[in-house]
């Protein structure tokens, strides 16, 4: 017992300690492959880095009212907050300037790095008058003055930034005169800005706003007011403090259960051979799917027309011919392979099992490839040559000529589904939750604002996003175009929905309970006994606020929790039930627990250590 | 408590005056070179601008200074050459470059201070 606690204590403060480093790792191989995500299907700049031009910024107000304003390399936003979007006009303009007027907008950022620089200046011109007046060395204070010799040139050696100077008031101290620069610069600014947003209303510059909520069975946009016309979402909230089980999680305690009880009666390898075992049903799924059933009536179909005697091309029938024997092959490999899987396994090796079907699925997936590009090349000579039978055989040919093209499609999704269910736990892992593919390409409800109808301002509400959870990510996109050019992306921002700050909520969870201190153990007595349980978890206590924000590994993979534990013990083996509590730690999305409890029927104290196990079709997730 | 009109009026020493005005380098001038009453009239509106390092410098008779400013180094402006002009307004930096030239009233008048400031940093 005190071994699993110090083993458990010693493996929380290695977790504590490297996950800083491991986490910057992990975080950046996966916004290194969000980043290439991201660029494959959008073109301009990807941004959550600090190398990239900015053109807004967010400021978030949670439920409680704190405001957080956001650093560049900030990723989690909290689910149910209120982000308060400033855009920068300037930057906008500037963007518009250089397709419009590249040497208004050359001249506009030489003023604009020189505002930035006015207080540094301004403090060098008043060092050299000191340094002058101490009599100091003209070395000292006469490269002071030099250092301002760029402004100078920029505002007095052109003829109408110079008359923009002249008209600005000033007096006879040097400083003034100096302050009286940067007053020109601004002016000069606000000018040329002027006449770009001038060009770009003329050109019919635009720019876009949108928002997208992002989870794993769905994208959808969100409105930003003043920005499109979609229609906000019914308000919700995640739930924060979530101490109750939910629907799914009490179905894998039933298995749990299940599985616990076949290890303790039967042993632990037969309880993991029997779940092993029922991975093989996802293969067996396929023949309820609706594109099998689809593909066997359109096999049945094209046999008939191919053998009838109405059908006059020869590279018709042939071609239906073709289709029908290559649909027939497939449904003979599906069907071999359903009746493997339907039939109990007799091996007693639960990992060759698994693999099996992996490699099935895997070569499933190939022949569905196959079939098909087959099926597709059938339709279109199909098509070329229907022209030439007779309108029965045309009608015929038509109607099934759609389910050809579409079932090849149709079906390789729904193939798709069941492999990558086996590689879920893998991906989700080290990517976060698996999240619908997004385009973020504008549709005709987002308005084309030109730069000067522009609010500065945007609220995106996460409350009317949508139904969301933790893990689901939202997107933010800001682009310019041209009349009758599509929009190109400025900038775009990935941000993971996590709460930030405390929040709780349950797991269930499979224990290895060690009720007999090592010294007491006899030769008969088990070392471990097995228990469902679940738990009841607080979250969120063990991260800064920056580690909350820019750490999404954190979130999706170390997300550490503590509370109490609550199992069904039967420790005598007389499948009477006992309730054990007791205190828990959980890591890495509770896939390892461990922690100390009582047995509240007979007062003895265990010491325990549990995980997740992919019991049945429940996956990890 | 600006520095006084420094008046350099003596055909025979104008030159070696001259000289001696910018051999520290530590002095920026706004030159006013002519005997008209604008040419006094400029120069006096010049000095409340001319403290710490910077001078007004009145040449009533230029002349002999002429062939000197046609050789002086120059920045970010066309070197006067002859025959020079009635008007002849410059900025001069404390190396002896010239950096801006006025040739008529209304111009120098208007850009006393911006001659300082480009005399002081070019």
């Amino acid at each position: 017992m005190k071994r699993i606690i110090t083993y458990g204590l010693i493996l929380m403060m290695i977790s504590v300690k490297t996950h800083a480093q491991v986490s910057k790792t992990i975080d950046s191989i996966k916004q290194k492959v969000a980043t290439g995500k991201a660029a494959k299907k959008t073109k301009g700049t990807t941004s959550n880095t600090d190398d990239a031009q900015r053109f807004f910024s967010i400021k978030e107000v949670d439920e409680n009212g704190s405001t957080v304003t956001f650093q560049p390399d900030y990723r989690v936003v909290d689910p149910n907050s209120v982000l308060n979007l400033t855009i920068d006009t300037a930057a906008l303009i500037s963007k518009a300037g250089a397709t419009l007027s590249p040497d208004i907008t050359v001249k506009l950022k030489k003023l604009v790095n020189m505002l930035a620089a006015e207080k540094e200046s301004i403090d060098n011109v008043k060092g050299a008058i000191i340094a002058y007046q101490q009599g100091r060395p003209k070395q000292i204070w006469q490269p002071l003055l030099k250092k301002q010799g760029d402004f100078a040139r920029l505002i007095l050696k052109d003829p109408d930034n110079l008359s923009i100077y002249n008209s600005v008031p000033k007096d006879t101290s040097i400083v003034s005169q100096y302050e009286a620069l940067f007053k020109a610069a601004s002016i000069i600014i606000g000018r040329l800005k002027d006449q770009i947003v001038s060009q770009a209303k003329t050109n019919g510059v635009y720019v876009q706003l949108g928002a997208w909520l992002e989870t794993s069975k769905a994208s959808t946009p969100i409105h930003i007011p003043g920005f499109d016309s979609y229609t906000p979402q019914p308000a919700s909230s995640v739930q924060r403090f979530q101490l109750v089980l939910t629907d799914d999680q009490k179905a894998q305690l039933q298995q749990i259960s299940a599985f616990a009880d076949t290890a303790n009666s039967e042993g632990l390898g037969r309880a993991i051979l029997n779940a092993t075992q029922n991975s093989g049903q996802i293969l067996t799924a396929l023949e309820n799917l609706q594109s099998y059933k689809d593909l066997t009536a359109l096999w049945t179909s094209l046999n008939k027309l191919a053998d009838s005697t109405q059908v006059k091309t020869a590279a018709v029938k042939t071609a239906l011919q073709d289709a029908a024997n290559a649909i027939n092959t497939y449904k003979n490999n599906v069907d071999a392979l359903i009746a493997k899987y339907k039939s109990p396994q007799t091996s007693t090796d639960g990992n060759q099992l698994l693999l099996q079907v992996n490699t099935d699925v895997g070569l499933l997936q190939s022949q569905t490839s196959q079939l098909s590009t087959s099926l597709q090349n059938d339709f279109t000579t199909i098509n070329g040559l229907v022209a030439a039978e007779t309108a029965d055989v045309q009608t015929q040919i038509k109607t099934d000529l759609p389910i050809l093209q579409k079932i090849g499609g149709e079906f390789k999704t729904d193939l798709s589904s069941i492999g990558s269910q086996e590689a879920t736990f893998i991906s989700q892992l080290l990517l976060g939750k698996g999240l619908a593919e997004t385009s973020y390409d504008f549709t005709n409800q987002v308005n084309q604002l030109s730069i000067n109808q522009l609010n500065n301002t945007a609220i995106i509400d996460l409350t009317t996003a949508g139904q969301r959870n933790q893990g689901d990510q939202v997107t933010i996109k800001i682009a310019m175009g041209k009349a009758g050019v599509a929009s190109t992306e400025l900038e775009t921002e990935h941000y993971k929905l996590y709460f930030c700050g405390l929040y709780a909520n349950t797991a269930v969870g499979f224990l290895f309970v060690s009720p007999t201190p090592v010294f007491k153990r006899t030769g008969d007595n088990a070392f471990f006994r097995y228990a469902p349980s679940y738990s009841i978890l607080l979250r969120g206590i063990f991260a800064s606020e920056k580690t909350a924000r820019t750490s999404v590994s954190y979130h999706s993979i170390w997300e550490p929790g503590i509370g109490l534990n609550f199992s069904a013990l039967d420790f005598n083996n007389t499948g009477s039930v006992q309730l054990g509590i007791g205190g828990v730690f959980s890591i890495f999305q509770d896939f390892l627990q461990f922690g100390y409890g009582i047995n509240t029927f007979d007062g003895r104290g265990y010491a325990f250590f549990g995980f997740k196990l992919p019991v049945g079709s429940f996956t990890i997730h | 408590m600006p520095n006084p009109i420094i008046t350099l009026n003596n055909p025979a020493t104008t030159a070696a005056q001259f000289d001696a005005l910018l051999a520290p380098g530590d002095k920026t001038f706004f030159a006013v070179l002519g005997n008209s009453a604008n040419h006094q009239t400029l120069a006096t509106a010049a000095q409340p601008d001319a403290s710490t390092w910077r001078h007004v410098l009145l040449m009533t008779d230029p002349t002999l200074l002429y062939p000197k400013l046609s050789l002086m180094s120059t920045a970010d402006v066309t070197p006067p050459v002859p025959p020079m002009p009635t008007w002849v307004v410059i900025a001069i930096t404390f190396d002896g470059r010239i950096v801006d030239i006025a040739t008529d009233f209304g111009t120098a008048t208007a850009n006393i201070i911006p001659f300082f400031i480009e005399a002081e940093t070019l």
